[in-house]
Formats: C-alpha cells, structure tokens, sequence
C-alpha cells in the first residue's frame, strides 16, 4: 500500500518528521518497505534553463545542450526528445547521487565525456528521480520556475511517498484513513474529523433491488441513482496523488470509486444506470453462466458465486469485478452507484477459482467495515456531485442490517502472563479504547467490543496483541527462561546424526556436497529409470520441475553436465536427501548418492592416468557401510540389472533380503542422454533403510582380545570360472573352519589366456591362528584340506 | 707413524716399535691409533679382525697369558681384559660414525624436490554445503538450550501444512504460500501439498505426545515462486516450546540469545516488530541491526534493520486442533530461513546460487569437513 504523506495529512494531524513516522509505523507492525522522499534526495538537484540545443556531432540521437544553473553555462549531453530552447528543467550537477529503487545501487553522477563530448551533469526525468513509475523525456517544469534554486522547493509532500507491507489481518490500514487511525491510536499526531453529510434526495430513485442473499452471503446492498453527471477528467490533485502512488486514472466517476477504495477502504461500484435493464438482483450465479468483466475476459463462472443482475443476465461479479457492459465511459448520463458488503469467504472462494486479483477482491476478503456501507455511499455521492454534477436520487436497500458485535472477554492475568509484562488496568483500557473497543467491567473482567473495523479481533489473545502493540514490543523486556535439563542423546535422532558424519565422511574422500531440487523433469525420470512411480506436481513452476525425484541420481548428473560445460574434470559430487516413491506424507526415503567421473588420478606425475572404476566407487560406498559396522562379510554383493548401471559392472548391496544400496559404472546410454563426455561411476545407499539395522551402540567397548598364540599365513591359488563372485569363494572359504581362519583377502586376480576361457585365476591369503594354542602344521594342513574342497565343491575351483 | 700391519706379523710388528712384550702401553696406543686410522667400516672390520678376531693380536695374546705365572697373570691379564673392553667400545662407536657418514654420504647423492606437487586429489578441496553447515550450527546451538530434533515429511496433506496451523481454506494467508499440489494417485478432493513451512512438524509433534515440548525441526519447504530473491525450494529451521507458563518476554529472551550466539556478536541489535501469522498470536517479525558500507553489509552495527526471522506466541486454535487444552498451555513457535541466516552470516551475495551447485561456488562458500559447528548457548 502506497500513499503520499500529503493524502496522510488529510486525516492526520502531526508535526512530527518522518524518520519518527516509519519508525512508528514500523512498531505498529505496519511494516515500512520503502520511502521516496525528494526532499531529502533531491537536495542537490537544481533548477535549470536551456539556453542553446545543438546536435551531438558523433550521435545522432544524442544532443549538446547549453544550459545555465543561475551562476554558470554548462554543457550537457542530453538523449531526451523533449530538449528544447528555454525550456527549464533539473539538472543533476556533477556529484550528486540519483536515487536508488529498492534494489538498485545508487549511482554517482560524474563529469564524462560522451561520445566525444563533454557533458557536466545530467538532465532528469520524472523517473530517474524515483518521482513516478514511467516518464517520457526530462522533467518540464513551469516557466515562473526560478534557475539556480533547488528542485526540491518545487516539490511538495504529495510526492513524498510511503509503501507499507498489510498482513492479511489488518486489511483496515489498507486505506489511509485506516492507517492514519492506527497512528493516532498509538498516541502519534491527532486523527482529524471527516464530516459526510447525508446529501438530500432529490428524486426517488426508481430501480427496484431485490437481494436474495441478504440472509446469507450479502448481507446489506445499498445504491443510489444521480442523473446528469458528466464524466470528465479527474481533477489535478486527484491525478496527481494517482499518479504517485500507481493507480490508474481512468475517468472521474471510476476514479472518485478508486480514490475511496484507497482513502476509506471502502470498495464501491459505479453502473451506466442507461445500460442496466430493469431492477437489480442479487443471487448466486449456477454453474456455467458467463459473465463479461471490465477486464474484457469472459468468465465462466461456478455455482454460487454473488452476482448482481439485470433482466438481462449477469451485470457485475459481486466485490470482485465490474461487468463490461453496464460499465461508465465518457458519455455517460446517468449511473446508479453500489455500496455493499459480501462475505468474506464467499468473495475469497469465487476470486480464487477464477484467479482474479482486483483492489475490490483484496479488501472483501479480508473483511472491511460492514458499518461504513452507508457512509461511503454518501461520500462517493458528495465527491460525484462535486466534480461530475448531477441530481441526487434517494438512497435504495435491501438487505438483513443486522451485523453482530464481537464480545470478548478478558482480564488483566491473561494479558500479562502471556506477555510477561506488569500492565495495570488503566493502561490497557485507554489503549483498547483508543484503538475504537469499546468497554465494560464485569467484576474483574474487561468486556470488550471492538470497533466495526476490525473484524480480526475475535479471541482474547488479539486483544493481547493490540495491547502488546500500543505498550510497543520493543518495552516487554526480556525475560529469561529455565533451560531444562534434556538428555544429549535426544538432541538429534538417529537419522540427522547419520546424516551430518556421513556428509563429512564422503567429503573427506574429496567429495563435494551438492543441494539440488526435491524436483525434476519427468523425461529425465523416465530415463533413469522408467519402472519407478512418478509422482508429479499439479502446479510447477515449469516442465524441468514438474515431477519429484525418484532418485537423486538425476540432479547429480546435470550438475555434472553443467560443471563439464564449464571445463571442470574428474568430478566427485554427492548429495544427501529425500527421493519420493507415493504422493501420501511420509512416502519418501532419505538416500546419499554419489558419483565420480573421469580420472582417479589425472595428469599425475607420479601415478599412472586411469579411469575411475567400480572399485573406486565400490570403496566409496563401502566406507559409509563400514562407519555403520556393517563390513562386507555382513553383507551380500551381487550383479543385478539396473537401467542406469553398466549390466556388467555393477553390485547390489544386500543386507539380508534387504537391498540398502548399489553401485556401478553408470551406463554409457545415461552419458548419451544427458551429454555427458566423462566415463561416470555412481553408489546409492537408502539410509532410511539403512537405519532400520543400525543399532545404537553401547558406548562402553568389550574388552581387546590379545591372542599370544603365533599366526599363520597360507597363499591359495584357485582357477575358476569367471563368473563366479569372489564373495562365494570368499564364503567358502571362511567357513571351511570360522574359529581359526582369522582373515581372507585377495590379493589378486588373473586372467589369461593359459587358464583356458571364462575361467580366473584367484589368489587369497589365508591368516590361521587359534585362541588357545599354537597351531601345529598338522592343524594347518588340516584347515588347508578343507579350504581346498570347499573351493572346489561350492565354487568349483581348482587349486593352482 | 705406526704402519698397518699384516695379521701375523706380531713379532715383528713388537720389534719394528720396539715394544717390549711386558710393556702393553705402547701396543695398546698403536692399536688405538689404527682403529682411529680406518677411514671407512670395511677397514674398521678389518682392523677390528686383526686385534680381536680369533687369531687377533689381542686374543692371541690373551691365550699366552695361561703359560705365565700367576703374578704375571694376574697383571697382564688385567691390562689385556681392561684394554680389550677400551677397544671393543671404540671399535663400536667408530662403527657407528662411520656407518652414519656413509648413510649421509648415500643421502646425499639422492634427491626428490620438495616443491613438486602433491599426488592428486590428495588434499581435499571439497567442501560441506553451506545449508549443511547453517543447519548444524543452529542445530548446535538450539541442541544446547534444551530443545531436541523433530521431523516432518516434505509431503504434507492440507490439514498439517494449513488447517492445524488455523489456516482455513480461503484465508488470504494461504495465497502467500504459493503451495505447489502433488497430483494424487486416487481421485481425492483434497491434493497433498509440498510443505510450505516447517510448522506442519509443530501439529505432528503436538498431535505425538503432550507438552511440554521443546522442539526444532530443520528442513527443505517449497512454494510455487521463482525469481531474484525466491528459489522454489529453500530450508527452514521451526522452534517450538509449549509449557505451562511461557511468556512473550521470554520468546524475546530466548530469540536474542540465539541471534547473539548464532551470528557470533555480543552487539547485535533485535528488534520485534508486530506482525501476523494465523498460527501465533501476538506474532512478531525480528529485523537485526546492521549497516552497509561499500555494498557489504556489517551486522550488529548501524541503524538500518533486516529481517531474519517470524515468531510468535502459539495460537489457541493450533491447540484446539491438536486435542490440547489452551487455557493450560502457553508456549512459543518460531521459523527463519536458512539461506537468509547463511547469507547474512558468511555474505553470500545471491540465494540462488545455494542451488545451482556450481564447483566454484561451492569451493569458496563450503566448509571444511573438519569445521564441525559447536556454537553453544553458555
């Protein structure tokens, strides 16, 4: 809401100055987003004439102005159209500062030089001075203007501008009498009376209304004929106050409704009583009726949206929009004017389904004054009659007129426990009462109707607000609060925890975190992995965020394409977040996924250049495992067929029957569809289900086992066929004797052509050792046997 | 100067120094002068074999000793005993002189250049995400004032994400959220939503067990907004504390402490400005003191004010909606944006460079794997 503080003056009274105004405001939680004042800025500006207009020699569209500040000639490079002779205009000397929007940096005016030319300041326009929203060509001021003084004696407040921010609550402050109201209220300036005299009738007005919703969701419709109008420009106050603060000017009789919209917040509607057929209805519109708005749009309307009709069918959508074809133009004679109030959630309901924002809608939906009905008709009559002229017709009704009283009831404990303040009963009566409440005591209890105004204050609690409010919340001091004992275990739960040390784990194996959209395009989805459900936005902001990731593997990729684009190499990203499988809450696992492209090492001087492989990756995702206690041999690792993994190169970790993640060399099909050039490989782990295993540890350790007794190591050689997991072979050996065979690794792995095809030649180190004695070879030799035939009978390998 | 002398030559090596077979002194001063003469470990050996090897001068010696008579023996064999140990030891530490010159003398013909780089990917240069690290450091304080972790999912049904929160169907407030709607599998009248704040987890949690309830709950919100200043996605951190007897004033108390600790300045101004959110009541907006010079904004200094954060008593009807009696609960809720905080804290000029995940950015906004946040509130 914008508004000048020339407009606030006609209803407050203050002296003041401004940096305590916003400040006031600012406590009132009428939040101030931003003041032009010219006077302030515009200071340095000065009052110039031109003396000379020459072309610029190097520009065509540019020209060379001679102008004089009262003291000197300068020289000034203009672009303007509008530059001519003797005009008199502003001149930003060299130095000043222009001022800034909101977001904009100011910028300095400095000596330049122009295409070859040297220009000593700048001529303004309205709008490089923050003075209006749009201007064509530099300021033109009157002829009587004095060269050499400062622009600003030739401003005057109604271009000393206020934007304030309205929550949905206090839609009274969204009208100026409103905030001005307010102001008073909270003890700043003095509000000023506004006499609205009820204009005598000169004529019956003859058009019968009947309202069908006066019991239910229009609850009081007034309206009055004037004949004779003629509607002509608005008049140049009224032009000029529009103008600053963006309202449009369209034509008087629209504007008088605009302007008590904005002043009182008081929405009316004026009709061209010549195009209005018959007497008016006010009823519920059925599905499918039309109805073509001022905007030009046609509607198709639901059930039960408030329409005011004709005999015709459907003039006006009730608080929301007027209706194109009883709408007032330059020729028009006669008019009936509406002033009503419509329900709230009616009006909210209908603007929402047929998305229409108007100034109306706004302030119906949060609730305006239903007792100011009468009294803006009468002001619109009053302001009609003054600038348009006219006869006055008598005033028509129908409606049910019996709008009830909020009562609330409250006593001072209430207040100051919630407040924590030690207010006394005085205090907040004349606050309430200043606010427009009126109250009464019933024994210790305050009985409190709030004013017609504030349809927000229904529960004690607003009241408290409305006292916080005027007492200011910057004087409730601060009060501390026992921090009560709560157990450290319980700070975070068992996810977040995991969640925090394995972000730090992956990045200390050089991973960077990435935060990517819960959201992607559903084609990339289906790429991935068309098996899995989509769940899809009804509303995106676009296609490429239309669908919710099944995996966070997609975002990855395209922040590894766009890094690429940019030249960066041997990329290891990773993210932690939740991946969506149903459109019900709760239906997503928490997932850390990763992936490396290009090199392991890369341009090394030491180590040779190779791809990364599945064992990179493998001992990526291996790392978070065992953080968790789960060390392979806990663990199944098979091949299993993924879309998006090499069919070859790939594991599926299981614990259990339960699949808890993957890895693999990303399939070279992905590469193709996303454009990626790199060689890629990628892990998943589902921590959400990951979690379902994880115990939480005792923090007490079991006591170290020493073993005294001396180990043995013992090589194996196995040929096998290819296809054979090393975690079988693995299996079988560990359980040829699980109290004695301390340790199995393999330390490598052939394949040649001597071993005959599909077949591998597997090395394992075998580490014996007893708990309770040495082994002898004949122990030895006997857990050698065994290893030898379980290779063989579970995995069929030869030994070497 | 005593030459070196062959291994047997005994008699002759006593003649040419005319030392006399009872006079050990100046045998010994020889042998001495020799194992000093061994420039290297191969002719220390060597040496060391000639006097005290089996058929050594020194242990040669030693046997003729048995053939004398016990006075002599006794004599003789003391200084030959005595002088045996003083050579052993010499031999010893000039061994280990010399093995040490050579070892130096090795080294010194290798050479690897210190200033040749690191085997790659060695030093880590990835980073934590700055929303990672914003939510820990809250986390971390909010930990510490007693409050615990709650969650909520980022899908929530219209009766968590506004009904609870007294947001009914045609409440202007519900325009402002721009809430995206997830196409639902079954023909329902209502569509879930993606949550478009963190209070939902307020009701979850109040609807979960009775006050009192000291909570936070850091998570990813979404509204249906897309420009300078709004991602469609951001990260919000709620606070709720619901007792018996929780006041305004302490929201103010409890809010202060966390900004002054969070932002790491003793100086920092607040100022609670009244506002409005259907789910408290009174509510309040916080602004920050700051100042801005040369386009960088200096926190806790300065007259002008910034938002970070929405708070506010919690609202009856959110109590009512939760099956819980108002009159005998009092307690507060508060929510502030992540990427707000994170900016206003470490500088970031654009929130929506948090989610364009560009290398460079993240190598200069990121953080150490080792800065694990433990700000704490005493």
């Amino acid at each position: 809401m914008k508004f000048s503080i020339k407009w606030l003056r006609e209803h407050l009274r203050f002296d003041q100055d401004y940096s305590n105004l916003l400040d006031t405001l600012n406590k009132l939680g009428l939040e101030v987003e931003n003041m032009i004042n010219p006077f302030d800025q515009l200071k340095a500006f000065k009052v110039v004439e031109i003396l000379e207009v020459n072309k610029h020699p190097n520009a065509d569209k540019l020209t060379l102005c001679q102008v004089s500040d009262g003291k000197k000639k300068l020289q000034i490079v203009c672009g303007a159209k509008n530059v001519k002779k003797g005009l008199k205009s502003v001149l930003a000397p060299v130095g000043t500062f222009l001022p800034k929007n909101k977001t904009d940096e100011s910028i300095q005016i400095k000596k330049s030089n122009i295409r070859g030319e040297e220009s000593f300041g700048m001529l303004c326009s309205e709008k490089e001075l923050c003075l209006s929203e749009e201007s064509e060509g530099i300021i033109e001021l009157d002829k009587s203007s004095q060269v050499g003084q400062t622009f600003s004696n030739y401003l005057d407040e109604e271009q000393v501008i206020v934007e304030i921010a309205i929550t949905p609550n206090r839609v009274d402050c969204a009208g100026v009498r409103g905030i001005a109201r307010d102001i008073a209220a909270s003890g700043f300036g003095i509000l000023k009376n506004i006499n609205v005299v009820n204009q005598n009738f000169e004529f019956e007005s003859d058009i019968k209304i009947h309202n069908e919703l006066k019991n239910k969701t229009c609850p009081q419709f007034y309206g009055r004929i004037i004949k004779n109008v003629t509607n002509n420009d608005s008049p140049d106050w009224m032009v000029k106050r529009f103008k600053y603060t963006d309202i449009k000017i369209i034509s008087a009789l629209v504007d008088i409704t605009n302007y008590i919209t904005m002043d009182n917040c008081r929405p009316l509607h004026v009709f061209d009583l010549d195009k209005i057929k018959g007497n008016l209805k006010i009823r519920h519109s059925k599905k499918g009726e039309q109805f073509e708005g001022l905007d030009g749009i046609n509607y198709n309307l639901d059930d039960g949206m408030i329409v005011i009709c004709d005999d015709n069918g459907i003039i006006s959508l009730a608080g929301i929009l007027g209706g194109l074809s009883t709408a007032c133009d330059k020729n028009t004679k006669n008019i009936f004017v509406e002033s009503a109030f419509f329900d709230p959630n009616s009006i909210a309901n209908t603007g929402r389904k047929l998305n229409i924002i108007s100034e109306a809608r706004y302030r119906f939906e949060r609730g305006i004054d239903p007792l100011s009905t009468i009294q803006g008709l009468n002001f619109a009559t009053e302001m009609i009659i003054k600038n348009c002229g006219g006869e006055v017709g008598s005033i028509v009704y129908d409606g049910s007129e019996n709008s009830k009283e909020t009562h609330i009831e409250i006593d001072m404990h209430n207040i100051n426990q919630i407040l924590g303040t030690e207010l006394k009963k005085n205090f907040v009566i004349e606050k309430l009462s200043g606010l427009g409440c009126k109250i009464s005591l019933k024994n210790e209890k305050l009985n409190v109707i709030p004013p017609s105004w504030r349809s927000d204050l229904i529960l004690k609690e607003d009241l408290i607000e409305e006292v916080a409010r005027m007492y200011g919340y910057e004087n409730i001091i601060d009060q501390p609060m026992s921090m009560r004992e709560i157990s450290k275990g319980s700070t975070t739960s068992l996810s977040q925890s995991l969640k925090k040390k394995i972000a730090r784990l992956l990045v200390s194996r050089n991973f960077m975190e990435l935060i990517t959209w819960s959201f992607v395009d559903k084609k990339w989805e289906e790429k991935i992995d068309p098996n899995k459900k989509k769940i899809l936005i009804n509303n995106p902001i676009s296609e490429e965020l239309g669908c919710l990731r099944s995996s966070l593997y997609t975002n990855i990729l395209l922040a590894i394409k766009k890094n690429e684009n940019r030249g960066m190499k041997n990329l290891r990203f990773f993210e932690i977040g939740p991946i969506f499988y149903g459109s019900e809450p709760g239906d997503q696992d928490l997932i850390v996924s990763g992936i490396i492209t290009g090199y392991k090492y890369s341009k090394d001087w030491l180590e040779n250049e190779r791809n990364v492989d599945l064992y990179d990756i493998k001992s990526h995702a291996m790392s978070i495992l065992d953080y968790v206690g789960l060390s392979e041999h806990k663990l199944r690792i098979i091949q299993e067929k993924k879309m998006y993994l090499h069919p070859k190169k790939n594991g599926a970790i299981y614990l259990g029957n339960t699949e808890i993640g993957s890895f693999g060399i990303i399939h070279p099909s992905i590469n193709t569809i996303f454009d990626i050039k790199s060689n890629m490989c990628g892990f998943e782990i589902n921590l959400s289900s990951l979690l379902k295993f994880i115990k939480v540890k005792n923090k007490s350790k079991p006591a170290l086992k020493k073993n005294i007794f001396q180990s043995s190591i013992r090589d194996f050689s196995f040929i096998i066929d290819k296809d054979i997991l090393a975690s079988k072979i693995l299996q079988s050996v560990r359980k040829s004797n699980k109290e004695i065979i301390k340790s199995v690794n393999i330390f490598d792995c052939y394949e040649g052509r001597e071993l005959g095809d599909n077949k591998k030649a597997i090395a394992l180190e075998v580490v014996l050792q007893s708990d309770n004695n040495t082994l002898s070879e004949k122990d030895i030799d006997k857990v050698t046997e065994i290893i030898i035939s379980n290779v063989s009978k579970f995995c069929g390998g030869k030994l070497r | 100067m005593i030459q070196i002398l062959s291994k047997k030559s005994w008699i002759r090596f006593r003649i040419k120094n005319k030392i006399k077979m009872s006079d050990y002194d100046q045998l010994f001063q020889s042998v001495l002068v020799e194992v000093d003469n061994a420039m290297d470990s191969e002719l220390l050996e060597k040496t060391r074999v000639k006097f005290l090897g089996k058929n050594g001068l020194i242990s040669l010696e030693l046997k003729k000793i048995s053939s004398l008579s016990p006075e002599e023996k006794k004599t003789l064999g003391k200084q030959l005993n005595e002088f045996k140990n003083i050579l052993l030891k010499k031999i010893n530490i000039k061994k280990k002189n010399l093995d040490n010159e050579e070892i130096e003398k090795k080294l010194l013909t290798e050479f690897s250049d210190p200033s040749m780089p690191c085997r790659d990917q060695s030093i880590i240069t990835s980073k934590i995400h700055p929303i990672t690290q914003t939510i820990e450091e809250i986390v971390s304080i909010l930990g510490s004032m007693g409050l615990s972790y709650a969650e909520g999912p980022d899908i929530e049904d219209d009766f968590h994400n506004f009904t609870a929160l007294n947001i009914p169907e045609n409440h202007p407030a519900r325009q402002m959220h721009d809430t995206f709607y997830i196409k639902s599998d079954d023909k329902k009248d209502e569509n879930n939503v993606l949550r478009t704040h963190t209070s939902p987890v307020q009701i979850r949690t109040l609807l979960k067990k009775p006050p009192p309830i000291r909570i936070f709950a850091p998570g990813r919100t979404y509204r249906c907004d897309s420009d300078v200043t709004h991602t469609p996605m951001f990260h919000q951190v709620e606070g709720l504390i619901v007792e018996e007897k929780i006041n305004f004033a302490n929201l103010k108390w409890f809010l202060t402490k966390f900004c002054k600790i969070f932002f790491e300045n003793d100086n920092l101004k607040l100022r609670f400005r009244p506002s409005f959110f259907p789910f408290t009541e009174p509510s309040a907006e916080v602004d920050i003191n700051c100042s801005f010079k040369n386009g960088k904004i200096n926190l806790g200094e300065g007259e002008k004010w910034m938002e970070i954060l929405g708070c506010g008593m919690v609202h009856p009807n959110v109590y009512k909606f939760c099956d819980l009696d108002s009159k005998l609960l009092s307690g507060f809720a508060f929510g502030m944006g992540i990427e707000r905080l994170a900016m206003l804290k470490y500088g970031m000029p654009d929130l929506r460079s948090f989610f364009e995940n560009d290398l460079n950015w993240l190598k200069h906004y990121g953080f150490s794997f080792l800065d694990q946040p433990d700000l704490n509130w005493e």
